[in-house]
């Protein structure tokens, strides 16, 4: 017995030593009395203190509230239907990282009913499992969402044993029975490719290297599938090659994708190609057409002009010989639409020229100011006559010399001002105005750029249309043409110029508000000659406040001038030679001082347009122009021609129409100075005067003869028999009064009555009357004689002399 | 004055018409006759201008000033005599304006006619 008891002890003592080395706690469990017993491991793993008092309740209150309920479950299916126990849980506080395996069974005792068991910690088992079945999972899904199959072989002996999943085996269209049978795989390959894919695998398995290849198999149902397969080969400890696993991917619906892609850019490229050989060749038949059409309007214009300036020269040697009213307008109409035509003509030349590259631009030296006044002086009377406002703002600055075309330039602006004409003269138009304004950028000490801008109050355009508007034979819209007329060329020519002279035209505008067109051009600087000339002495006189376009006047000629500023008239000294400017917007102070503007004879007067005439008249003695339009070149002009003491005859012609105005109408009034024969004789010099007069009498049913002068009147009267003389007093060699002594004295003489005398004269004094009297005259009519006073004066002295 | 001066026309067409009756187309013969004299005499008041014969020109003024009232040309004849005037004081700068002037008026009153036609 004691014997037997040792040995008990033995086997206790043993059992304790190996459960504390694996460290595995154990633990006991009433069914009936729910007693609990847990050894000391059993408490360190549960993070319980040794003498710790323990309940069921107590322990399940430490698990995990996901793993509770799996206490209850395993122990009464183990107590009650001996299902094995054994579950893994976490324990509330260690939370997700730790996991315990819990093992028991149930033993039936005299004092009832046990549960003993062990519990260890299986963490790392556990999360082990966890992270294997993870991947496992991770890896199916992307194999199933991929459609990707999955295949191995492994070497036992001399045989490769082949394995394939389900996925592989529905690529292939195989029956799960066919899964590891090469053969069935072997069978379908396409018979083109069967032999470069098995001895390619056979050369993996005998070499190791990677299997990848891209095949054809024709599934039982004749369907040709495309798949791509790929495989590694494995070795064994010993450095054999003893398996190999792989994939394999259907294709076919990427394949079929990429057929149709390349069958649908094949297509594509046929049709680009087709589509551009006939771009090209329409490119070709058009460029054909374009030089066709330039060399006809060539030739055409060319044709054209010889003989057009053969009309217009006709013409204006006809205009310049005696033509009659009528003749005379038919000769300048068709003489003004030769020309016209010829402008067309020339534009047409000029934009075939261009497009055919052959225009070349010439390099002059020309100044920007008489540009703009020669551009201003063309549209200044016809702006006026539309009762178009055209206004100019020049630049002040420096005058520059400026090198390039300045035909092709001037040609620009004044298209673009005739158009702002054109397009502003318009009915519903109330404000039409132009402004004009001009400057100068400097780019560097060679080259500056000049900006013209020109704007209108006219009937502007829309976006569309200016997009539009440098195309050739382009207007604005259809309706333009009619009301406006032109070619649409003149834009067209214009932005091809600008273009050649590396310029720009910007245009803004607004539809029924106006337009502003902005011209831009740089140009060389003629260095050489910018040697600066001495600024002459200018004095300028202010009456009243001065208006916008009187201080633009001033800027201009203080940039041009040594302005000495005059606001005193009571010190006026006009002694001196310089130069007298007068700048005035205020009509009634000047008319207030004019008596002191007698003194000042050398004088020039700007003022507003509308009182140009006023202060004209107030001020014969003054040269009165209008402030706008102006520009710089007139005023130098005007100041340059003021300090110049004689006239030009050439600029007094005035270029007289020497065709009889009645020989129009057919109702010819013959009033040509014949001798009548009559009993009155008419003594005057002026043979308009004669003719009026001649013309009152003859209305009165009188005729008279005449003598040009008194010398002629006393001859006349000598040798004739008149009732009557009327004579004029100043004239030349011997004049009335002369005349009217020597008849009395003649008179006297010879006893001859008296003859009635009447003095015809311009001058309206009493004393001049008295002398007339005095020197035996006998009555007076002053010039120009009414019907009514030679009436009177023939009813008094004519019917009732002898 | 200045108001008169101010009031004056270019061509007052009911001056004609007072002298010779309402002819229109002996008034356009009359009016081309001024012209036509305008154009001779203008000429030869600038060469007088020129040689400085302040007398010549006084008297191609008035010459031409009676022509220029019974045609009712109105600034001309104010011209003309304002010539007169600045002759007599040989005026030179003063009646050299005056005959720019006078040249404007030809040239207005041409143009008046013309228009009419």
């Amino acid at each position: 017995m004691l014997e037997l008891h040792k040995t008990n002890n033995d086997h206790i003592r043993f059992l304790n030593d190996a459960i504390n080395s694996s460290n595995i706690g154990i633990w006991r469990y009433n069914v009936e009395t729910k007693a609990v017993y847990l050894s000391g491991i059993s408490k360190t793993i549960l993070g319980l203190a040794p003498l710790a008092q323990l309940t069921w309740r107590k322990i399940l209150s430490l698990v995990h509230p996901d793993d509770r309920a799996l206490f209850p479950l395993f122990f009464e299916n183990n107590a009650q239907f001996g299902v094995p126990l054994q579950f893994e849980f976490r324990l509330k506080q260690t939370g997700q990282q730790s996991w315990f395996a819990l093992k028991g069974s149930c033993v039936n005792k005299s004092d009832g009913q046990w549960i003993n068991g062990t519990l260890q910690d299986c963490t790392v088992e556990k999360t082990t499992v966890i992270a294997l079945n993870d991947a496992d999972e991770s890896k199916q899904l992307a194999i199933e969402a991929g459609k990707i199959g999955t295949w191995r072989a492994t070497k036992s002996g001399h045989q490769w044993l082949w394995k394939w999943d389900m996925l592989a085996n529905t690529i292939f269209k195989l029956s799960p029975d066919d899964i590891g049978d090469l053969n069935k795989w072997v069978e379908l390959l396409h018979p083109e490719d069967k032999p470069r894919v098995q001895e390619a695998l056979e050369n993996s398995l005998r070499t190791g290297v990677e299997f990848k290849q891209h095949y054809r198999s024709i599934l039982k149902n004749g369907e040709i599938i495309y798949v791509f397969a790929q495989g590694r080969v494995g070795k064994n400890y010993k450095g054999e090659y003893c398996r190999i696993d792989g994939v394999c991917v259907d294709q076919t619906e990427i394949h079929n994708t990429q057929q149709a892609l390349k069958k649908l850019n094949s297509e594509l490229e046929t049709r680009v190609n087709d589509r551009t050989a006939q771009l090209y060749n329409t490119l070709q038949k058009a460029e054909r057409a374009n030089k066709i059409k330039s060399e006809f309007l060539s030739m055409i214009s060319h044709e054209l002009r010889t003989p057009l300036n053969g009309i217009i020269g006709a013409l204006d040697l006809l205009s310049h010989s005696t033509l009659s009213g009528e003749p005379k307008e038919l000769v300048n109409t068709a003489s003004s639409s030769a020309n016209h035509l010829i402008t067309i003509l020339n534009d047409l030349l000029d934009l075939n020229k261009i497009e055919a590259g052959k225009l070349e631009l010439e390099t002059v030296q020309f100044d920007l100011p008489t540009v703009i006044s020669e551009v201003v002086c063309t549209f200044s009377a016809s702006a006026k006559e539309k009762g178009i406002e055209l206004i100019v703002f020049e630049s002040p600055e420096e005058n520059l010399i400026l090198k390039g075309d300045e035909n092709r330039f001037r040609q620009i602006l004044l298209n673009i001002l005739g158009n702002a004409v054109k397009f502003t003269n318009c009915d519903q138009n109330e404000s039409k105005r132009i402004t004009i304004n001009t400057h100068y950028n400097r780019l560097n000490i060679y080259q500056s750029e000049v900006v013209v801008s020109v704007e209108d109050t006219g009937v502007g355009m829309t976006n569309d249309t200016i997009q539009k508007l440098f195309t050739p034979f382009t207007q604005a819209e259809k309706s333009t043409t009619r009301k406006f007329g032109g070619t649409g060329l003149g834009l067209s020519i214009c932005g091809k110029l600008i273009d050649l002279m590396g310029g720009a035209i910007h245009i803004d505008s607004q539809l029924n508000h106006g337009s502003t067109f902005t011209v831009t051009a740089p140009f060389w600087l003629a260095l050489s000659e910018q040697a600066d000339k001495p600024k002459a002495m200018l004095n300028c006189y202010q009456i009243g406040k001065l208006s916008i376009y009187n201080q633009h006047i001033l800027k201009l000629v203080q940039a041009n001038f040594n302005i000495n500023i005059c606001v005193d008239f009571d010190f006026i000294d006009d002694s001196s030679t310089t130069n007298n400017l007068i700048l005035t917007s205020d009509d009634e102070q000047f008319l207030r001082l004019a008596p002191k503007l007698e003194l000042l004879n050398n004088a020039l007067v700007y003022t507003e347009p509308s009182l140009v005439e006023t202060l004209a008249l107030t001020a014969p003695h003054l040269a009165v122009y209008a402030n706008q339009p102006i520009t710089l070149h007139q005023l130098d002009k005007h100041i340059t021609a003021h300090q110049q003491e004689m006239l030009s005859i050439d600029d007094f012609s005035l270029d007289f129409d020497n065709s009889d105005p009645n020989t129009d109408h057919g109702t010819s009034t013959n009033i040509a100075v014949e001798p009548d024969n009559s009993d009155i004789l008419l003594v005057e010099d002026n043979p308009f005067n004669q003719k009026l007069i001649k013309s009152q009498l003859k209305k009165l049913g009188l005729c008279c003869d005449i003598a040009n002068n008194g010398a002629e009147g006393f001859r006349c009267w000598y040798s004739h028999s008149y009732k009557l003389i009327l004579t004029d007093c100043h004239m030349p060699e011997v004049d009335g009064y002369e005349m009217t002594k020597q008849i009395r004295t003649e008179e006297a003489k010879t006893e001859r009555p008296p003859i009635p005398i009447i003095a015809v004269t311009g001058a309206v004094m009493q004393g001049e009357k008295d002398l007339c009297t005095s020197i035996g005259m006998n009555d007076f009519l002053c010039k120009p004689i009414k019907l009514n006073d030679i009436k009177s004066i023939m009813e008094r002295w004519y019917e009732h002399s002898n | 004055m200045n108001t008169q001066i101010n009031e004056l026309q270019t061509l007052n067409r009911r001056t004609i018409e007072e002298l010779v009756g309402d002819e229109p187309a002996k008034i356009a013969k009359f009016h081309f006759e001024f012209l036509k004299q305008a154009s001779v005499v203008l000429k030869s008041i600038v060469k007088s201008f020129n040689i400085s014969d302040f007398n010549e020109l006084k008297s191609q003024a008035h010459y031409l000033k009676t022509s220029a009232k019974a045609v009712g040309a109105e600034r001309c004849a104010y011209f003309l005599e304002t010539i007169e005037n600045y002759s007599l004081d040989e005026n030179k700068p003063a009646i050299k304006q005056v005959i720019i002037k006078l040249n404007g008026e030809f040239v207005a009153i041409k143009k008046e006619l013309r228009h009419d036609k």
